[in-house]
Order: C-alpha cells, then structure tokens, then sequence
C-alpha cells in the first residue's frame, strides 16, 4: 500500500470546512480542539468522515492526546500517520426515524460490529448513513439492515 | 544469554487487559478509595446495594456500547444501575449506594488506554422518588461528592453533552485537567421517568456514579502535574 499523506494545511481546511457545514462550529485552528470545540463522539465523527472524503485511513493507535490539543495539532498529527484507503464497497442507507437524536450512537454501535476496517458515518444528505466495508467484507446490504434495528431502541448510561 | 528483568510484582499495575490489574501498593490505594466512599455515604443513611453486573436478559434492545457476552441468565450492563433498575418495583423515596461493574465497547481506548476502559468499577448512588425528592437528594449528594473528590484532586462539574437517552434532561460530569486532557472520574444523570415508567411506577430516579479507577488515575496524574 502507497503512503499518501495529505499536507497538514489541506486537512485543517477540510476540517474547518467540515465543521462550519456539518456542526455550525466555528473555531481558528489554534483554539481548544478536544474537549473545546468537539467532544469524544464528535472526534469519532469527524475522523470518519475524513478517511471518507480524503481517501485515508488515521489510525486511533497512532494517535496521542497531545495530538487533540488544537487542530494545528491534528492535522499535522493526521499527516504524519495517515495511510491510503483500501479498495472499498459503499452503502446509502436510510436512518429509521426514531433514531434521529440518537444518531451518534447509532453510529458508535454500528462501528463496533462491523469489520475492523469498515467506515460508518453520517451522510451529507440528511436522513441516511454512508458504511465503507472492506471488498473482502461477506456482509450485505440486508445485514447491515438488520445491524442498524438492533440499535432503535437504547437505553440510559449512568 | 542475558537475564531479562522482570518487573516487580510488589507495586504492579497494568491496563493491557482493557481494565486495571494493581498489585502492592496500588492495589491497597484503591481499597482505601473504597473504603472511604463506602465510609462517606453513610451519611446519608443510604440502602445497601449489592449490584449485579449482569441485567435482565429479556429484553431485545441493545445499547450501542454494551459488550455482547454469551452468559445465559443476562446481559452485561454499560452502566451501574440498570440491573437496579430492571427489577425495581418500589417508589418510596430512598437513596441507595453500592458498587458494581460497568462493561463497554470503548472505540476511542487507543487514544489513552490508561483512562478509557472497557471494564471498571462504579461506586453508585441511585435516589428513587418523586420529583422534589430526587431533585433535592441530587443536589445535596452532588455537591458533597464534589467536595469529597476534592480531598483527592482539583476539579470541578461540567455539563456533558453525550448522554444516550432522550428522555434524561441532565448528564453531567465530574472532571479533573483541561482540554484534550480532560478526564470524567464521576457523572450525574437525570433520568426522569424513564426507569420507573418502564416499570409501572409513579416518580422519578436521579443517579450519580464514581469511576474508581478514573479517581485512582487522576490522583495519579495529578500528582506527576504537582512534581512537575
């Protein structure tokens, strides 16, 4: 597999970009980064969403904390330790209206059961989630279905 | 061929496993922990609880952090309270504390796998009530617990933004460090109805829980910070 690192500017664009459009977040490239303008779940979110649209994968392992301080910080952390994406099969697939407030966590569960290299994410167009799986992946549409009703109903944490 | 060192097993820990295995010195640091939350909500004239880390297995609903296991009876709860919860059938008013264990799927343990754990001790404090009772209860529990985490670490409540329920008005959180080393050692949540609607009854439950092993590693890092 070829290395193909974007550059840390073309990342932190994309972010800010990403976040303006997708959160109505504004923030400058040196402010609070985790725990500041995101939280933990919105990091899942937004690296996801990275990998997708810049053809990537950022491993969490190569990541460390001092790499959220700011998102100057995690873009060059991002540049160093990016891969390129491995070929993949994409799915559209339409939310079930009552999950909508619980989107985020739809998505958690979902990416702890698929396939280790799979992506989930919301997509840009409401209503629906875009699932990367490997080609190897034996999974279809209809499993990715049924995966989806697990998570319908969920219950409180504490 | 040279000797390899071991490590010395007299003052060991280790997160590897996904949960905290301590030894020694560390080990007796978190029974003193223990010990003094125990000591602590006595005060309050708590129920005891002795909580099932497994809940009722009856339902169909998953959580998207619950950690699927093949025990027969039940399911591994995400969180120190439901076990409590699937089998409540009282309203009385009542403030009730114990410990259990919480398992999770943990996506983002990579990042600091000294902090994000996939297994871990709760110190729980669950009130069931009416509203004022609970709204009261909450209070008072949550400002001496605050006061209490103190004596061990500087920090402070923080409204969360990542609770999993609709329905829960509140989720707040008991943190220690700043930015991306911001670190949850206690939470609080509103559930509302939500638990005892579900089981036919009238009033309202609050719950507030301690990670014991997010206190042991905050005091930890905390102290590094202060010889720093």
């Amino acid at each position: 597999m070829t290395h193909k690192s974007p550059a840390p500017q073309l990342i932190t664009e994309w972010v800010l970009d990403w976040l303006r459009v997708q959160r109505q977040i504004d923030l400058s490239p040196a402010d609070p980064f985790l725990n500041g303008a995101i939280n933990s779940l919105m990091l899942l979110e937004l690296i996801a969403a990275c990998e997708e649209k810049l053809g990537i994968r950022i491993p969490l392992a190569s990541l460390v904390l001092d790499d959220l301080q700011t998102l100057d910080h995690f873009a060059t952390a991002v540049s160093r330790v990016a891969q390129s994406d491995i070929q993949r099969t994409w799915y559209k697939l339409p939310f079930a209206a009552q999950v909508g407030p619980q989107r985020m966590q739809l998505l958690l569960g979902l990416r702890m059961r698929l396939p280790q290299n799979s992506i989930v994410r919301e997509s840009d167009q409401p209503g629906h989630i875009r699932v990367g799986l490997p080609v190897e992946s034996t999974l279809t549409e209809h499993d990715l279905h049924r995966l989806m009703a697990l998570f319908v109903e969920v219950s409180a944490d504490a | 061929m040279p000797e390899i060192a071991l490590p010395s097993m007299s003052n060991y820990q280790s997160t590897q496993s996904g949960g905290l295995l301590a030894v020694g010195q560390s080990a007796q640091r978190l029974q003193e922990i223990c010990r003094n939350i125990d000591t602590f909500w006595q005060q309050w004239s708590v129920t005891p609880l002795w909580l099932s880390p497994l809940r009722l297995g009856a339902s169909e609903t998953e959580h998207p952090q619950q950690v699927i296991s093949a025990h027969t009876g039940g399911k591994l709860a995400h969180a120190a309270c439901l076990p409590f919860f699937d089998e409540l059938n009282d309203n009385t008013p009542t403030i009730y504390a114990g410990f259990n264990t919480a398992h999770r799927l943990e996506p983002l343990r990579p990042l600091d796998p000294t902090s994000r754990f996939e297994c871990f001790h709760v110190a729980e404090v669950i009130i069931v009530g009416d509203k004022a009772f609970c709204e009261q209860s909450y209070q008072m529990v949550r400002d001496e617990l605050g006061t209490f985490l103190e004596g061990y670490v500087a920090g402070r409540w923080h409204r969360s933004n990542d609770s999993f329920m609709n329905e829960m008005t509140t989720k707040e959180e008991w943190v220690v460090g700043s930015g991306a080393y911001t670190l949850a050692v206690a939470s609080g949540n509103d559930h509302g109805q939500h638990f005892l609607g579900r089981r036919g009854l009238a009033g309202e439950s609050r719950c507030l829980g301690i990670g014991i092993e997010r206190l042991f590693t905050a005091i930890q890092r905390f102290a590094k910070t202060q010889e720093n």
